[in-house]
């Protein structure tokens, strides 16, 4: 049986929450680790968080990660997406949020 | 402003199975006229029934083309539709008119596209273990969908329930309990809805219970492969 090569919309979702999970938990993932990259999970590791650590940088972060979900289409995450077949890559337009969050993240 | 229009919308998953619990949320097929663009979510949450106020929807929408589409392919969200969809709205019968999908042929690909998924956890779980709860998210996600895959050929009919991992027929019970299985759900959850991430949810958990499943998985790829060659020449 040859491997499926076939990439999915669910693959090229887990490849990009991976990536910015590892990010984020790097830093803060024994106290407040992020769990995924929709609107729910984000906000409620912003609040994780701010009882954990506080400060303006977590706020910032919340901001970029909601500003990366939203235009990587991870913002909600519905029962369909496992299913559809039609994989597309958004993660090169993330370049700049990229940057800055890698950025804000080393400051903290 | 969206010149979007609704063509129709049903309930599906567990409302539509009629198994809502405390973890459901309410699944909701949104049709819309192709190329138009959505319309405000208000129009179709405003078809919600009063006995469903309380579960948070979740809207996915689709071009009518593309159901369409599904259905002459025969994929397995079409038949999911198929078997467990309730409208909501549906002026032409839409779902009715397009009756039963063609046979679902991908049991074995999409079976091999989760395992693959499933085969890559360990190695991230290794490398980031602050990722634990998210990856057993993961393997949730993809013990429900290689046993909803594999129930095509296993079981009487599609099976998209919560467990039918523990429905498979035809071979041994999957190794894992009801409260690992139950454990990852809410690792998904918390990917999903932010939760609270379970505390169980470390490496350690990850790589005890894949060590059980892999093998067992291992069993139903050989059976799925019986199978399908069976049907192949019947």
């Amino acid at each position: 049986m040859k491997p499926n090569t076939r990439r999915t919309r669910f693959e090229n979702r887990v490849g990009l929450e991976r990536e910015f999970l590892t990010q984020i938990n790097q830093k803060f993932g024994k106290t407040a680790p992020l769990a995924g990259m929709t609107r729910d999970a984000i906000d409620a590791w912003q609040t994780r968080a701010q009882k954990a650590r506080g400060g303006e940088a977590v706020e910032l972060i919340h901001n970029l990660l909601i500003e990366v979900s939203t235009r990587a289409e991870l913002i909600a995450d519905h029962s369909r997406d496992v299913f559809d077949r039609d994989g597309h890559s958004t993660a090169s337009s993330l370049d700049d949020l990229r940057v800055l969050l890698a950025k804000t993240i080393s400051a903290v | 402003m969206s010149r979007g229009k609704l063509i129709a919308a049903y309930l599906f998953g567990s409302a539509g199975r009629g198994q809502i619990d405390d973890l459901s949320d309410l699944d909701i097929l949104a049709i819309v006229e192709n190329n138009q663009g959505k319309v405000a979510e208000v129009a179709v949450t405003q078809l919600i029934p009063g006995q469903y106020a309380h579960l948070k929807p979740s809207i996915s929408w689709y071009g009518a083309a593309r159901v369409i589409e599904m259905f002459r392919n025969g994929e397995l969200f079409a038949w999911h539709l198929y078997q467990e969809s309730v409208p909501l709205f549906d002026p032409s019968g839409l779902l009715v008119k397009l009756g039963q999908p063609a046979v679902y042929k991908d049991s074995l690909q999409d079976m091999l596209s989760f395992r693959s998924i499933l085969q890559g956890i360990p190695t991230q779980v290794q490398n980031s273990s602050v990722n634990a709860a998210y990856e057993a998210g993961l393997v949730y996600i993809c013990m429900r969908n290689i046993a909803m895959a594999a129930s095509w050929l296993l079981c009487e009919k599609p099976d998209f329930s919560r467990y039918s991992i523990f429905h498979l027929e035809g071979m041994r019970r999957c190794p894992i309990s009801i409260e690992e299985f139950d454990i990852t759900m809410h690792c998904r959850m918390a990917s999903q809805r932010g939760y609270e991430p379970p505390v169980e949810a470390t490496a350690l958990f990850i790589f005890d219970i894949y060590g059980r499943l892999d093998p067992w998985f291992d069993e139903l790829e050989a059976l799925v492969i019986r199978k399908t060659n069976e049907a192949k020449h019947a």
